[in-house]
């Protein structure tokens, strides 16, 4: 039996694998992992993160794989949640167990396992350890199925004793050593991009049911030309600019930054920031980040050449027509001026909705 | 760039079978010269995509110059077999409303 050994670690102890899946053909990605798209302002590992944090968990172990530049990036020290965040290299090849070694885990203590892919919803409660000594797990599913979220509360000793990450998994569920099995809704999950699409509308859909149907935000610097459409539940993120008789929604979420140029359509998809969507496209159930997009329905990204079709913004202010640099730019230079509320059109466009402004 | 011609013995048509993998700048003129022929000279043109990759936006121009000729004469074009890639650009741009597209080729006769 370990020793518990002295750490320099304050409160409950946390470990967050990040990439618990692995890409593969069939399950394509836009060049960077799905938890770190966000979702109404705010991506998976930060939603994870903020949830470790408020049940408790002020020191956080990250296992990285191969986005770890942009999750140090994002996360830093740990200092802007009030807590202490640490680094671990977990190379897809090494064993879990070496890795492990390295957090100095004691036996009888209990530590929260999670992922930034899946985020359950769960009570207060389930963050304590208990009574019951064996751990606790989140899961999901009926009778007939369940599967384990990815979240659980283990034993430091039974925790060392897994070797890799698959073992983690199959003896998380194991009958033979059973946890406290907490049945959970849904997760919000973003796995696949297809699950990704699934948890924005999720997200929109609870917004707007607590607004009555009527769930349209608009970031502060967006502008919104007199005839667009907006069909409730929409998402506009920070300086987003929409042009002439497009139609947003319902479903749909935009990034902060992104340019929607005349006549496009999108209902069911995710425009990531700083996209451009070209004239008269037409969205529906996709995930469009700079030149990529991803169609959900045919599970499959492409990479669109033409930047009139669809780009990353500053691409388009560099090569676009004069008349984008202009209006692009004396909107900023408007923007820098202006405080609050922008006008963003009659309430006609709006068809009644609430508006709600950040 | 090649295109393999299969004559429809029922009617007045083509199958036009295209043996490039991108549709694009690069050869999109010499696709344009090559199926002139084969639009003015039938009612009926299906064009067999399964070889393409990859379609950027000429290649879509010069496809909707094809549409505009048969439609101009009351002809029909057919397109069949596209990728998933392709299938998706279309989607993208609308074109899937425009044209008459078929998973395969037994869906575009039976669609006859």
């Amino acid at each position: 039996m370990n020793k518990k050994m002295p750490t320099m670690e304050c409160g409950k102890v946390a470990i967050l694998f990040t990439e618990w899946s692995q890409d593969s053909v069939d399950n394509p990605n836009l060049g960077v992992s799905n938890d770190l798209l966000p979702i109404c302002g705010k991506h998976m590992l930060q939603r994870v993160i903020e949830k470790i944090v408020d049940s408790g968990f002020l020191t956080i172990h990250v296992l990285l794989t191969n986005s770890s530049g942009e999750v140090r990036d994002f996360l830093g020290s740990g200092e802007r949640w009030g807590c202490s965040i640490q680094y671990h290299q977990n190379h897809p090849q090494s064993l879990l167990r070496e890795k492990l070694k390295t957090l100095t885990l004691a036996d009888d203590d209990h530590y929260l396992v999670a992922n930034s892919h899946t985020l359950p919803i769960l009570k207060k409660s389930f963050y304590e350890p208990g009574n019951n000594h064996q751990g606790k797990v989140a899961v999901h599913g009926n009778e007939k199925a369940i599967a384990w979220t990815g979240w659980g509360i283990f034993r430091g000793d039974w925790l060392m004793a897994q070797q890799t990450v698959a073992q983690l998994h199959e003896n998380a569920m194991d009958e033979s050593s059973p946890k406290a099995r907490c049945l959970t809704h849904e997760p919000y999950t973003v796995i696949t991009l297809a699950d990704l699409v699934n948890t924005s509308r999720r997200i929109l859909n609870e917004s707007n049911a607590n607004n009555e149907g009527n769930y349209i935000h608009i970031s502060r610097g967006s502008k919104l030309h007199d005839s667009v459409q907006l069909v409730a539940p929409v998402f506009i993120g920070r300086h987003v600019k929409v042009s002439a008789n497009t139609i947003i929604g319902p479903n749909v979420v935009i990034g902060d930054g992104a340019y929607i140029d005349k006549g496009a359509h999108l209902t069911n998809s995710i425009v990531m920031p700083d996209t451009y969507i070209g004239e008269i496209l037409e969205l529906k159930q996709v995930v469009v980040r700079g030149k990529s997009l991803a169609n959900i329905q045919l599970n499959t990204v492409i990479e669109v050449s033409d930047s009139h079709l669809l780009s990353v913004v500053s691409d388009v202010l560099a090569q676009g027509p004069w008349e984008y640099r202009f209006t692009y730019l004396f909107d900023l230079i408007g923007n820098v001026f202006r405080f609050g509320k922008q006008k963003y059109g009659t309430d006609k466009t709006l068809k009644s909705a609430e508006v709600v402004w950040d | 760039m090649k295109l393999d011609i299969e004559k429809i013995s029922e009617r007045d048509g083509v199958i036009v079978k295209v043996e490039t993998e991108n549709l694009d700048a690069s050869n999109v003129k010499e696709f344009r010269e090559k199926m002139q022929a084969h639009l003015d000279g039938h009612g009926l043109v299906m064009l067999d995509m399964k070889n393409i990759n990859f379609v950027d936006s000429s290649g879509l121009g010069a496809l909707l110059s094809a549409l505009r000729v048969m439609n101009n004469k009351e002809g029909q074009l057919k397109l069949y077999g596209m990728n998933k890639p392709v299938r998706a650009l279309f989607e993208l741009v609308r074109m899937h409303r425009i044209f008459s597209i078929y998973n395969s080729r037994e869906e575009a006769f039976a669609a006859l």
